[in-house]
């Protein structure tokens, strides 16, 4: 079969997976997505954004009036690949991410596998599905940071650095490691950082075989340190250096790290309670994968190459785990390789989610895996060809995809409509506290991905996971507050227009039944009766439209900072 | 015998049996007039003196009583299991304010669980509750999907014990695919 036969044939069958494994999909990419947290939602409302965001990384359609700073987004290529899908549409992007990645990263595995490790076809189709339809891909599904899966970078970047650290490394390979590396670090903090720990390994063995040259490395190092600190330089300048508090990050930075941490009971196997209560974290490694690799050094004795990609694996593991191991959920807690971090409460407020090193073992067993079922079948294979099978088994059933995905509508209540499109809708939410304090800002996040369907501009911040702060917040606290504790108060009307609030959107069923009454009371003596209502788009909205005020858009945001003085 | 496969449907893969226990009537009514489903359990301690259980809900701006029933009228309801069900059908919510209040024999009612429930499918959700006994007395724990007694414990664990299992049979399938090849000429 010739090469393009071949490749021919990989890319149709792992579309097929892929169908499966984000099954229904395809057969509506823009009217659905599949995640069950809250995390899509911001993603929906920056592809749609995209447009918008000029030079400085800025918008003026959220954080009204002053705008919301995107300098920290969640992914630099999927904002780039918004922009570029802009003149069709940008709300494309999570969807084109969610079909295409999975896809692109495990051919770009596959190929790994078989150009730098010797693996043959259709064996080397393991080291695919091992990472493009691996466990921590379905998380990322489930989260809803969908563009991770768009992640052909680490296998890139592996085969960057195996040739870079060989000794018939040229310049060129250095500077693709620098080019693939940097691509990870835009796709995603977490995925630059595990493509900084896969350097570090490859690193490592090139030091301990003194096979590394002076001009590859330099063609690595140099571009890779521009981009490095051109980054960090962008992410200190975006501001505090330490996560501010927020509702999802209360206790000690172990304590918030153990959310986000791979468990040996998750990366062997998913259950409905992680996906009600861990975020749907189950990185499950993949047996097939698993089995495999652990019998390479008795198949693979002699043959070059895979040990470091073993290792890749191991490291991976080991990071994924995070700072202490546990059983279950919280059972054993025995310090673990990131329990240090605990005296860098600042710098590990930033590194809530160590499961995501997990890309690193799917990637390292897969192409493993690959190279032992390729020598186990060079005598045998229609014996080992049930491996595949098998393989495809870990990718549906064992990270359980297609069972655990939902199909929620991409929709927006239509009341929206009604507000003035020239001015700012205030989105009034109740506060959550405690243990559904998650529901503000899957709330928050909801009523930011609306935003790609009414384009009205909004005063919720729709970056980031920090509540309690900007103006959405404030003022609708302010103006919540008001209502409840003393009832309407005069000239609160002329000072929400006086900040460019042309609309109050009221979600009547979020307050307890005495609230609600009082809030739409309150309301309607504030501003008249509700202009509108809807019950379509899975929500009830009720939009209340706020005269214009005395003051000229210029003042604005003067306005809104007095008040906001007052405030802190 | 019924009744045992559905436990063990039930215990083996909860996404599974929940898709099951409404795959009749109700979903093929849902898939007739694309509305969404929402099944509501409480699985009841028998040590508890609640005589009824029902669910106050607000969902898309109407209130609604659901009466959860336990004689295996719902579809997919196993009779007198421990675990109290009742569904609403309606246009589409991401979510619903639901109160579940439980109804002792002097007619006395306890407000178990009030808050906000995600139901993002479009399709079917299920909110499940687990009611039991704390230091604040009867509360209604939100579980995904609702078992008998004790057997959430069996559900949690069991999808680790079979992931353990598949992973035994591909070791010792690997380690025969090595001891054939090791046999080769």
């Amino acid at each position: 079969m010739t090469a393009a036969g071949r490749n021919g044939l990989t890319l149709a069958f792992f579309s097929a997976v892929l169908v499966a494994f984000t099954w229904p999909l395809v057969t509506d990419p823009i009217g659905m997505h599949l995640s069950r947290q809250f995390d899509m939602y911001s993603l929906q409302w920056l592809s749609a954004a995209a447009p918008t965001i000029d030079a400085h990384l800025s918008t003026t359609l959220t954080g009204w009036p002053e705008g919301e700073h995107l300098v920290r987004p969640d992914s630099f290529v999927l904002l780039g690949l918004a922009k570029l899908l802009s003149p069709i549409d940008p709300r494309l992007a999570p969807a084109v991410c969610t079909l295409a990645g999975p896809v692109v990263s495990a051919w770009a595995a596959e190929r790994f596998s078989a150009r730098c490790l010797g693996a043959r076809w259709p064996w080397s189709l393991l080291a695919g599905l091992a990472y493009g339809f691996s466990g921590i891909a379905a998380t990322a599904i489930l989260e809803g940071h969908v563009y991770m899966l768009l992640d052909p970078w680490l296998p890139l970047l592996a085969w960057a650095m195996f040739k870079t650290t060989s000794a018939a490394g040229r310049t060129w390979h250095g500077v693709a490691a620098a080019a693939t590396w940097s691509l990870a670090l835009l796709t995603s903090a977490y995925i630059g950082i595990a493509a900084t720990v896969l350097v570090l390994v490859f690193l490592t063995k090139g030091l301990r075989h003194r096979t590394i040259r002076l001009r590859p490395a330099l063609g690595a190092a140099l571009p890779a340190i521009l981009v490095g600190v051109s980054y960090v330089a962008l992410f200190t300048a975006g501001g505090s250096m330490a996560r501010p508090k927020s509702t999802l990050a209360l206790g000690s930075p172990l304590v918030v790290m153990s959310a986000g941490q791979a468990t040996l009971a998750s990366l062997a196997s998913w259950s409905s309670p992680v996906d009600t209560q861990m975020h749907s974290m189950a990185p499950t490694l993949g047996f097939t994968a698993l089995a495999l690799a652990l019998f390479a050094p008795f198949v693979l004795r002699g043959v070059p190459g895979w040990r470091v990609m073993l290792a890749v694996a191991g490291v991976g593991i080991a990071l994924s785990l995070g700072p202490t191991i546990n059983l279950y959920q919280h059972e054993l807690q025995l310090p673990w390789l990131l329990w240090p971090l605990k005296e860098w409460p600042a710098a590990s407020s930033f590194f809530h989610f160590p499961v995501r090193m997990a890309w690193l073992s799917s990637l390292g067993l897969g192409a493993v895996a690959a190279l032992v079922a390729s020598r186990l079948a060079q005598h045998r294979p229609l014996l080992a060809l049930p491996l595949l099978a098998c393989a495809v088994v870990d990718a549906l059933i064992g990270t359980g995809a297609p069972l655990r995905t939902r199909i929620v509508p991409i929709s927006a209540p239509s009341a929206y409509e009604i507000a003035p499109k020239d001015r700012a809708v205030l989105e009034l939410l109740p506060i959550f506290q405690g243990n559904v304090a998650d529901f503000e800002l899957y709330m928050n996040n909801l009523s930011c991905s609306y935003q790609a369907i009414h384009q009205r501009p909004l005063l919720n911040e729709c970056i980031g996971t920090t509540l309690g702060l900007g103006p959405r917040r404030m003022v609708g606290d302010w103006l919540a507050g008001s209502i409840l504790t003393n009832g309407p108060v005069h000239g609160l009307t002329k000072r929400l227009a006086n900040l460019g609030v042309g609309a109050v959107a009221v979600h009547p069923d979020l307050f307890t039944d005495q609230e609600r009454a009082a809030l739409l009371q309150g309301c309607a003596t504030l501003f008249g009766p509700p202009a509108g209502s809807s019950r379509d788009g899975g929500e009830y909205v009720v939009i209340f439209t706020v005269p214009k005020g005395t003051d000229p858009p210029e003042r604005w945001v003067s306005n809104y900072r007095e008040i906001k003085e007052i405030w802190q | 015998m019924a009744r045992m496969v559905a436990l063990a449907l039930l215990l083996f893969c909860p996404s599974l049996a929940t898709a099951g226990q409404t795959a009749g009537a109700s979903e093929r009514a849902h898939k007739a007039a694309q509305r969404q489903v929402i099944v509501f359990q409480a699985a009841v301690s028998s040590r508890t003196t609640y005589s009824g259980l029902h669910v106050e809900v607000v969902r898309l701006g109407e209130d609604t009583d659901v009466e959860l029933t336990d004689d295996g009228s719902q579809p997919g309801d196993l009779a007198w299991d421990g675990v109290y069900t009742g569904q609403m059908v309606g246009d589409y919510s991401r979510y619903v304010n639901a109160r579940l209040v439980g109804t002792k024999d002097d007619g006395t009612q306890d407000v178990l669980f009030a808050g906000m429930v995600r139901t993002d499918d479009r399709r079917l959700d299920t909110v499940g509750w687990q009611v039991m006994m704390t230091p604040r007395g009867w509360e209604a724990l939100r579980v995904p999907v609702s078992y008998p007694g004790k057997a959430l414990i069996v559900v949690s664990g069991l999808p680790l014990l079979v992931a353990y299992g598949w992973g035994a049979l591909l070791l010792f399938y690997v380690f025969l695919l090595t001891k054939l090849r090791g046999t080769q000429p």
